[in-house]
């Protein structure tokens, strides 16, 4: 990943959406698997 | 509105109905675990502890479920089936894969193309697929996580009555499981169906879920454009 970006490639700031979304949704079912496991 | 938020419109709005929808819940399921617990006399739990709780937690994840089995659904069955006249469908004669060139990937790629369209193989494979399987790996842990949620809340509820405890493989088989999955399936396929049905003949101007308010009730939103 260097060098000039490819014509037509998503901005930094479109890559700071996907991975926020990408990261609450792993953050929500991590603590809906592991919650349920300690028993609570 | 700078041309940074302008952009992201869409997104923001949704991430934070969806920050707002989940704290209303917790305040309402919190509210609802405080009436239910005093009634029975027994202890309440502080707001803290209710929200790292399977009683909250299994409606959150029985929820998540379903809305990524329907897009997981929707996402598939449109590569292969048809919609006449719906804009949430490719036009009839479409269905399947379509070709590389179509698809631009491989030889039919361009320099714009990600360069994992331009590659072969299992990497190539994945990236035409990234949707599907990632929409369906969130809808296979989060319907596992209500399982989980659902078995810890159902033997809490066993053991106030006195009922022996049941294993997880008899509570994914058990009503109360079912239950709480199916009340939320059918939901989302009945908004799924609607929205493909009546997207036909009903128009919203300015829309990108609809078709162009004088476009013909017979053509889809591929021939629109």
């Amino acid at each position: 990943m260097s060098g000039r970006p490819r014509p037509g490639a998503a901005s930094a700031g479109e890559h700071v959406v996907f991975w926020c979304w990408a990261a609450g949704i792993a953050l929500g079912l991590a603590t809906m698997i592991v919650v349920p496991l300690t028993g609570r | 509105m700078t041309a940074r938020i302008r952009d992201r419109g869409l997104s923001l709005l949704f991430g934070a109905l969806f920050l707002l929808a989940l704290a209303g819940q917790a305040v309402a399921g919190y509210a609802d675990e405080v009436q239910r617990q005093s009634e029975h006399g027994a202890a309440v739990p502080g707001f803290g502890e209710f929200l790292l709780s399977s009683d909250f937690l299994v409606d959150v994840a029985e929820n998540w479920q379903s809305e990524f089995l329907q897009f997981f659904v929707f996402i598939l069955a449109t590569v292969w089936l048809v919609q006449r006249g719906s804009p949430e469908s490719k036009k009839p004669g479409d269905e399947g894969v379509g070709s590389d060139e179509d698809q631009r990937v491989g030889a039919g790629a361009s320099a714009a193309s990600a360069g994992w369209a331009r590659r072969g193989g299992i990497r190539r494979l994945m990236y035409s697929n990234s949707l599907l399987i990632v929409m369906g790996a969130v809808f296979v842990l989060s319907w596992f996580a209500q399982s989980l949620a659902g078995h810890v809340v159902m033997n809490a509820e066993n053991a106030e009555h006195g009922q022996p405890p049941l294993s997880w493989a008899q509570y994914i088989t058990s009503p109360d499981f079912w239950n709480r999955t199916l009340q939320n399936w059918q939901s989302e396929f009945l908004a799924v169906g609607t929205m493909i049905a009546f997207s036909i003949f009903l128009r919203q101007r300015g829309s990108s879920e609809s078709k162009p308010v004088g476009a013909p009730d017979d053509e889809s939103a591929v021939e629109s454009e």
